[in-house]
């Protein structure tokens, strides 16, 4: 079970760097863009610094796998964090006014992960707190924007139901579904059965699946691949107190 | 140090001359705005200060009546008299009250002389030209977008000097109607206090002989309040007030659609729905909205995913994006390739005013020769005739200069082209 675990922390990690080290490389970075338009600095520099984002998020997870220095962890988490501190900043839609809360579960990781493989019982322990806190904010937060009715989602809805689903029944299945993912999202603090980690796994992939199979396999894959945290911090959680209750049992 | 001084705060009063030259100023941000029949149809509004003026008109004649307010033809007393629709913090202390007249049956091709009044408070008399419903009648329209600021350069803004251009050039051209707008409007679109600049910064399109450019607006992603944003252009009405409509003159139908609100439910429906009825032998087609669905710089919106398909069926025109803050023409496109005969040009992307950016995008295939993409602030001139319409892609030259700011009296004009009608 521990080496599972251990594969999934790292599988989650590597598709973490890859699709959002993948997105900056193809286009510009909310830092980047932030920079540009709202610090008024020069193209050639943004594009510089959006160039060393996208080499740090892409190669950070290796480097981190072949060395175990925790530096490439703290680079990989801070770009992450940049990234959503900027969308933040920049605002330019209504739903990057929550991103710092939206993308907890991607910048938390590689800080909760390095915490988590401390390989000390207090390191465990707050890498596995930090991952519930990520998992919870991206939960509830997620959950608001659905119940919002966020444009996006609205085309996702529409588009898995096809024609089983107008625009009204979208709006209210989003809202039903946002009720469900903010619930999800404050339990997951306190509650330890590992089902509900289970559903919120299989929700999390379903959610990173739904955008290759809606913007094609050319669109979607990058931003399937970095919503990687989304489902595999669950699992995480869900294998974990899957373990303790096996032993439980045995005991 | 004092010469420093007295020549900033002379450019400051320059700067404010123009909208005190037109309107006291208890009457702020006036605005006309063009909807669905600009023929016909014609939308004043401006803004108070809290509810103070109990009577709220709009005069209205086809001859210079030179403020002389019983004498004018049509008289209405504005049925939109309400707070803005913001609750921002940013905007406490703001308390605008706007008023609307939503003039009817106008007679086409005509020029309309009018003032507005809030209690003893009058503006000086302004015109506009309404647009034709005579399809022998030739007219221009401007199309652009993204007239918001970079951040640090709100106090050096670009939108100015390119409205003080657009000013010039409908002196030049009277058979210029319009603006198209493509959205973003400003950076703080959540808020009235950027717009009010907005306001302002519109009053220098207004010509030397006191013509006044109405908007025809589409809703951009800085635009996020939707209440405020159909507050400030009225869009309350059932068809408007999705930000997805028909602009319709002669035999041009704009499509205005909204790419901030969800794309593949009741605005494709809609889409589908009028594009079938208008896209046919002998009309022109042009959709107009705000993220790109082939972007020179960003990822594609979802309009490449819901829009372009039905583009490229019902055989549109032209299409005009914004929001990627770079000049762009791409190759004619149909069903995601290059096609000379079916293929559909998407022109844009937003250059008002917002600081332009080297397009990232440059080398794919769709912007490839006779497409091309550049960093240049850039507007379209479409001249529309019954048969053939011209198309000028056209960037103003600005230079900043300390007393008259962004100096934009110069265009280059990059790419003109022509559009003859399809065979639907």
């Amino acid at each position: 079970m521990e080496r599972n675990i251990h594969i999934l922390l790292i599988s989650t990690l590597l598709l973490l760097g890859i699709g959002q080290g993948g997105e900056i490389f193809l286009y510009p970075s909310p830092i980047g863009n932030f920079l540009l338009f709202e610090r008024n600095i020069d193209q050639g520099i943004t594009d510089w610094i959006d160039r060393l984002s996208s080499v740090i998020l892409l190669v950070s997870p290796f480097l981190y796998l072949a060395t175990k220095r925790k530096a490439f962890l703290i680079s990989l988490g801070s770009v992450l964090f940049l990234i959503a501190l900027c969308t933040l900043l920049r605002g330019s839609k209504r739903n990057y006014e929550i991103a710092l809360f939206t993308q907890m579960a991607r910048y938390i990781y590689p800080f909760a992960l390095m915490m988590y493989l401390s390989k000390n019982e207090k390191g465990e322990f707050w890498g596995l707190t930090l991952f519930r806190l990520s998992l919870g904010s991206t939960f509830i937060f997620h959950g608001y924007e659905a119940y919002i009715g966020e444009p996006q989602f609205v085309d996702y809805t529409l588009y898995f139901f096809k024609t089983l689903m107008q625009e009204k029944d979208a709006l209210l299945f989003l809202k039903v579904i946002g009720v469900i993912d903010i619930i999800l999202g404050v339990l997951c603090f306190r509650i330890k059965s590992p089902w509900v980690f289970f559903y919120m796994a299989f929700w999390g992939l379903f959610t990173a699946f739904l955008r290759p199979y809606y913007h094609g396999l050319e669109l979607g894959l990058l931003p399937m691949l970095l919503r990687a945290p989304h489902w595999g911090v669950p699992l995480l959680l869900a294998l974990k107190f899957y373990k303790a209750d096996l032993k439980n049992l045995k005991a | 140090m004092r010469v420093l001084i007295g020549v900033i705060f002379l450019s400051l009063i320059s700067f404010n001359l123009h909208s005190k030259e037109y309107f006291p100023k208890e009457i702020k941000h006036f605005r006309l705005v063009w909807h669905e029949d600009p023929a016909t149809e014609a939308t004043l509004a401006w803004n108070t200060k809290r509810e103070i003026y109990k009577e709220n008109y709009c005069y209205m004649s086809k001859t210079p009546k030179k403020g002389n307010l019983k004498a004018y033809e049509l008289v209405q007393r504005a049925p939109y008299n309400r707070y803005l629709s913001t609750t921002n913090k940013a905007d406490i202390g703001l308390r605008y009250f706007y008023h609307a007249c939503v003039f009817k049956n106008l007679s086409p091709s005509t020029k309309y002389y009018f003032v507005v009044r809030s209690g003893s408070h009058v503006s000086k008399e302004l015109h506009f030209i309404t647009a034709p419903k005579d399809p022998k009648r030739s007219f221009k329209l401007i199309f652009g977008g993204d007239s918001r600021d970079n951040l640090p350069n709100i106090r050096r803004p670009r939108r100015p000097g390119i409205n003080k251009l657009l000013a010039k050039m409908v002196e030049k051209d009277p058979s210029i109607l319009a603006l198209v707008h493509g959205g973003d409007y400003v950076f703080f679109g959540m808020i009235f206090r950027d717009f009010r600049q907005w306001f302002r910064d519109h009053l220098l399109t207004i010509t030397k002989d006191g013509r006044f450019l109405p908007v025809v607006p589409t809703r951009g992603n800085h635009e996020k309040n939707v209440e405020l944003f159909n507050d400030l252009f009225i869009m309350h009405r059932k068809s408007l007030k999705n930000s997805y409509y028909i602009t319709k003159i002669n035999n041009l139908y704009i499509f205005n659609l909204n790419t901030s609100i969800a794309m593949g439910g009741l605005q494709k429906i809609w889409l589908e729905t009028h594009l079938r009825k208008y896209a046919k032998k002998g009309n022109w087609v042009f959709p107009n909205y705000h993220e790109p669905a082939w972007p020179a710089v960003k990822k594609p919106s979802d309009a490449l995913k819901h829009f372009v398909p039905l583009f490229d069926k019902y055989q549109v025109d032209l299409v005009f994006e914004s929001d990627g803050h770079s000049l762009k023409k791409t190759v004619p496109i149909y069903k995601n390739k290059k096609d000379l005969k079916k293929g559909i040009i998407y022109l844009g992307e937003g250059g008002l005013g917002v600081g332009q950016r080297k397009p990232k995008n440059k080398n794919s295939w769709f912007l490839k020769k006779p497409g091309f993409a550049m960093a240049a602030d850039h507007f379209f001139l479409a001249s529309m005739k019954k048969d053939s319409a011209e198309i000028k892609v056209i960037s103003p030259q600005c230079k900043y200069e300390l007393i008259t700011r962004w100096n934009c009296l110069k265009t280059k004009v990059i790419d003109k082209f022509k559009l003859k009608h399809r065979a639907r």
